[in-house]
């Protein structure tokens, strides 16, 4: 019953998140990725709420905190009278096969074979006793500083979200979480690219290195979703208000997750800036992000937690260099010849590179973060080896998406839903028309 | 082509890497979410049933400890972050049995011989040890 309650939490989060449907673009997109997009900002929506409880110095609990979401998950249902419900295509090889990479998924997760150590040493422990202190409380990470005190605090408040649900700690329900939004991820990729059989090679490349990756319990099943919205926008969609609010979501999303979140941000903010080369988009997409960082940061330094963040002070150990990336190469060999890697690499030689430039730009300068990270550790491959075969996921995402971007004769479609003449539009492998839901309506 | 001979290679890697990491294949839900994450048992898969097994006989708020004791004196930190989650009615401290002090200590596997702690209960994954 603990587990069903903690699972039902997790649920909750798309629910919380359809008050983004009342915004018309998002109305128009497919079934799938509305349902992903809305699960990203329930997240964040919930998270922001239970940070600011804590602020105000208002305890957390299910009395209080139920009927402020039942109020947001209120406001966006009734925008969803009317709606167009497309179907997802399970039923063509494509979808199948994406069925099964999840279901497999499913299954690693539930007969404990995807479970993230992390959760059992740090973020449950964290949960549990913020989840019994009623808050973010500052007290927990000074009596138990090895809680990785100053890391961004969104996975821990889901946890202690779903603890709230359940009262007792459910921890088959965080490891499902996994699951829940590696589905949504790849609603998002299929939804926004309409393209099958690239969500296909994503769903299957994740599937299988989430085997060795470990992502069950932790913050990367989140941070991914976070990470997939934004890279897709950035690739998929005309849509300028979209993509403006999409990536913004995202980014917050990202930075508030986990700490590679802000270099992905900053990776994002410098493709906008240089690859796309729309400033003014830059900034405005970047600054909520920087405003979460910002207030996080604040709270640390009041509260005199600084410990990761505190590496950028660390001295750089550039004669690590052979061996971070000789560690790195060997993690991201995934036990099969890089194929991970090199499946989407050679979709994207072989397709439209100009069309994947956005992703391989994050990918680039995710792997580059990476890199410059580690350099920070004179022995640092046991760091690597322990924790890299889940931030190099980051990277692999980018590509998959670039993959996707290259491989099918991607067709941009202008903002009022008009394919060009003749054309046909990106994976639908239908022909063109007019749809109001432009590419991503198209599914 | 190349997408869908990849996803189906990707697929075969999936299922050998469940089965490389052994069964039973069919027992949903074990009774730790750790069960299955590598071939051999891990000691921290230990250290939280033991915290399961030990927990009606330790007081609220009492300082606790766990380790492997053939591990001495570089205790593996994770078990007794494992005790944190697992014990959140008592106050577990890392192993540092000098600084720390606790009242109890859960042992994994090995016997734990301290001319302080004797010996409470028995479990089939180690004991529990009690400050004298």
């Amino acid at each position: 019953m603990t587990d069903v309650l903690g699972l039902l939490a997790y649920l909750v989060l798309p629910l919380v998140g359809l008050i983004v449907w009342r915004l018309d673009f998002v109305r128009e997109m497919s079934t799938g990725a509305r349902w992903g997009v809305a699960t990203a900002a329930g997240t964040l929506v919930v998270a922001l709420l239970m940070s600011t409880l804590s602020l105000l110095g208002i305890e957390w609990s299910r009395t209080l905190l139920i009927p402020i979401l039942l109020a947001i998950v209120i406001a966006g249902v009734v925008k969803t009278r009317g709606m167009r419900w497309a179907q997802w295509p399970v039923w063509s090889v494509a979808g199948i096969g994406t069925a099964i990479a999840w279901l497999l998924t499913v299954y690693g997760t539930v007969t404990a074979r995807s479970s993230c150590g992390d959760l059992q040493f740090t973020w449950g422990p964290k949960a549990i006793r913020w989840f019994r202190a009623g808050g973010l409380d500052p007290a927990v990470l000074h009596t138990w500083p090895q809680l990785t005190v100053d890391y961004p605090p969104l996975q821990t408040l889901l946890l202690a979200f779903s603890n709230l649900f359940a009262h007792q700690f459910p921890w088959w329900a965080a490891v499902l979480a996994g699951p829940l939004f590696f589905l949504a991820t790849l609603a998002v990729i299929r939804g926004f690219s309409g393209d099958s059989p690239g969500t296909l090679l994503a769903a299957m490349t994740l599937a299988y290195t989430f085997t060795l990756s470990y992502p069950a319990g932790c913050a990367e099943p989140p941070l991914l979703l976070f990470e997939a919205i934004a890279i897709a926008a950035l690739t998929f969609l005309d849509n300028p208000r979209a993509q403006t609010f999409l990536v913004s979501l995202a980014l917050a999303g990202a930075v508030f997750t986990k700490l590679e979140g802000a270099t992905f941000a900053i990776a994002v903010f410098l493709t906008i800036l240089l690859v796309q080369r729309q400033p003014k988009r830059a900034f405005i997409t970047i600054a909520p992000a920087a405003l979460l960082f910002g207030a996080w940061m604040a709270f640390i330094f009041r509260n005199d937690l600084l410990y990761m963040y505190g590496g950028a002070k660390m001295p750089i150990y550039w004669s690590t260099i052979p061996v971070v990336l000789k560690t790195l190469a060997k993690v991201a060999k995934f036990n099969l010849w890089w194929l991970p890697y090199l499946v989407p690499i050679a979709v994207i030689a072989i397709g439209n590179v100009r069309r994947a430039l956005v992703p391989i730009s994050i990918a680039l300068l995710t792997t580059g973060a990476t890199v410059y990270f580690y350099v920070h550790y004179p022995d640092p491959v046991w760091w690597i080896e322990s924790s890299s075969p889940r931030v190099i996921l980051t990277p692999l995402l980018a590509l998959l998406i670039g993959a996707i971007a290259a491989h099918r004769g991607y067709v941009r479609v202008a903002p009022d839903g008009v394919v060009p003449q003749g054309e046909e539009t990106e994976g639908s492998g239908r022909p063109a028309g007019r749809h109001s839901g432009g590419a991503v309506g198209q599914v | 082509m190349l997408v869908y001979a990849a996803a189906i290679a990707f697929a075969a890697a999936t299922i050998h890497r469940f089965h490389w990491l052994g069964g039973p294949y069919l027992e949903f839900f074990p009774e730790t979410i750790q069960d299955h994450v590598w071939p051999a048992r891990f000691p921290s898969r230990d250290a939280i049933v033991l915290s399961r097994r030990a927990e009606p006989l330790l007081p609220r708020g009492a300082k606790v400890t766990i380790l492997k004791p053939s591990e001495a004196p570089n205790y593996d930190q994770t078990h007794w972050l494992t005790g944190l989650g697992m014990l959140p009615r008592q106050h577990p401290v890392a192993q540092k049995l000098e600084e720390t002090n606790p009242e109890f200590v859960i042992a994994i596997h090995d016997e734990f011989v301290h001319p302080a702690y004797a010996k409470v209960a028995t479990f089939p994954e180690g004991a529990l040890y009690k400050r004298q």
